[in-house]
């Protein structure tokens, strides 16, 4: 059996393909972002974190030729940024919004600056599972390629799901992330509280950004992030601030990202650039449907900028 | 407070952001019908978040944005003379405006800590200011 005789079945499967290949960046920078927020900080800067992660990554991997080396290279220069952003943004009457951009254009400057030298030579590849060997199908066994980042994000979002739940660490980041008074009242330090959080946010965009250049795409270059970064904050919101919905929104936004590539791969020729669009239209849509002009957002953490 | 003197604070919101989104959609005009003529790709040059970082700096005050953005294009504009003299990358410029960018938010903090730089002294001088003095002349006679 090949892909003319699976025929309009190779939708959904390519969509299932493209989410779990598209979705891992997604995953990693909006739960970065769910971490920071819930303490009360947004970071706009990790789409630069990211492109900066990825450059990292690549060039870690390529001079020492391990690329779980450079994995933990870009979580380190991630958490950088992060505690960077962290530290701007505690000094009195600086506004976390705008160094977030700032920090964004910084980024995404300072990787192309040092990511010059590394367009060229060929880094090794993260490896990935084959979860799919139960099937004779080449395109499920291509679907079911599943990196081992992806799943280390699913763990990550329940671990984090688990931590805001049930342990101290997550009831003090919320603490902190609801009112900066009763956290203090509680001998709690919002401030390095939130410098860390925003530090561990920044670390996990890292990550997000090795993805992104040593697995799918899978090479470094300054188109190498299509605004990952930026689209991963609108998911937050999305996922109403739960880790593990994050997941579910990232999986729902790789899909939907994956619809425009797998309607042309099956003779749809007319108007797929539109099809490109259906992450951001879904995204837009779920976010009118679920407001309301009555109340503000549900499970948004008080001491946010955007709710204040 | 805006809702409590009656406005309509729901409808003039979206008005506001469509006039803005007017603005920013005239800015592509003008960058295609008078930079590039032609429409591509290559139009996405992140001048969006520029210019949100050019409000933020010119403290949303209209026309304090204009050498602001007079000051942040000129920057962009060295772009090619820093690569062509100086043999530098082009995102040399990047880099320099991130830092910019950072260093202006960051001197946010020390807004009004200044002596010589207080706002009070760089204030202009309005009709109750000039007032004043003379009010105490008269108290003082009495």
């Amino acid at each position: 059996m090949n892909g003319a005789e699976l025929g309009l079945w190779s939708v959904p499967l390519a969509m299932l393909a493209g989410a779990i290949r598209v979705s891992t960046p997604f995953l990693f920078v909006s739960l970065g972002e769910c971490l920071t927020e819930r303490s009360g900080r947004i970071n706009l800067g990790l789409e630069g974190t990211l492109v900066f992660g990825a450059m990292t990554g690549y060039a870690i991997a390529y001079e020492t030729g391990s690329p779980w080396l450079g994995v933990l290279a870009a979580a380190l220069a991630g958490s950088l940024f992060g505690l960077l952003h962290g530290w701007i943004c505690s000094l009195p009457k600086v506004n976390d919004i705008a160094v977030g951009i700032a920090l964004m254009l910084l980024g995404m400057g300072l990787a192309f600056f040092f990511g010059k030298p590394y367009i060229q030579p060929v880094a090794p590849d993260l490896p990935a599972l084959n979860l799919g060997w139960w099937s004779e199908l080449p395109q499920v066994q291509s679907a079911l390629k599943v990196n081992v980042l992806f799943l280390l994000g699913l763990l990550l979002a329940l671990v984090l799901g688990w931590m805001f739940r049930a342990t101290r660490l997550g009831l003090t980041i919320r603490v902190v992330g609801d009112s900066t008074d009763a956290a203090r009242a509680l001998g709690i330090n919002p401030i390095r509280v939130r410098v860390l959080s925003t530090a561990a946010g920044g670390a996990l965009a890292g990550i997000g950004g090795a993805y992104l250049s040593l697995y799918y795409p899978g090479s470094w270059n300054e188109g190498i992030s299509s605004g990952q970064g930026l689209m991963a904050v609108a998911l937050v919101i999305f996922a109403r601030w739960r880790p593990l919905n994050c997941f579910w929104a990232a999986l729902l936004f790789g899909g939907a990202g994956a619809l425009g590539p797998a309607l042309q791969s099956v003779g749809v020729s007319q108007g797929y650039y539109l099809f490109y669009a259906a992450p951001y239209v879904l995204t837009l849509g779920v976010l009118i449907a679920t407001s309301s002009p009555n109340r503000a957002l549900s499970g948004a953490p008080a001491e946010l900028s955007i709710t204040k | 407070m805006a809702q409590l003197q009656g406005l309509p604070v729901g409808k003039l919101i979206i008005a506001f952001t469509a006039l803005g989104g007017a603005c920013a959609g005239l800015a592509g005009m003008l960058e295609v019908a008078a930079v590039h003529g032609a429409a591509n790709a290559s139009l996405v040059a992140g001048f969006g978040y520029s210019g949100i970082l050019i409000a933020f700096l010119a403290r949303h005050n209209p026309l304090a944005i204009i050498p602001v953005a007079i000051l942040l294009a000129g920057f962009e504009a060295s772009s090619g003379l820093l690569q062509r003299r100086m043999d530098l990358p082009d995102a040399t410029v990047l880099v320099l405006q991130g830092f910019v960018f950072i260093a202006i938010l960051m001197s946010e903090t020390l807004y009004g800590r200044v002596k010589p730089l207080a706002p009070e002294r760089w204030r202009l001088p309005d009709k109750r200011a000039r007032r004043m003095p003379a009010e105490r002349s008269t108290h003082e006679r009495r």
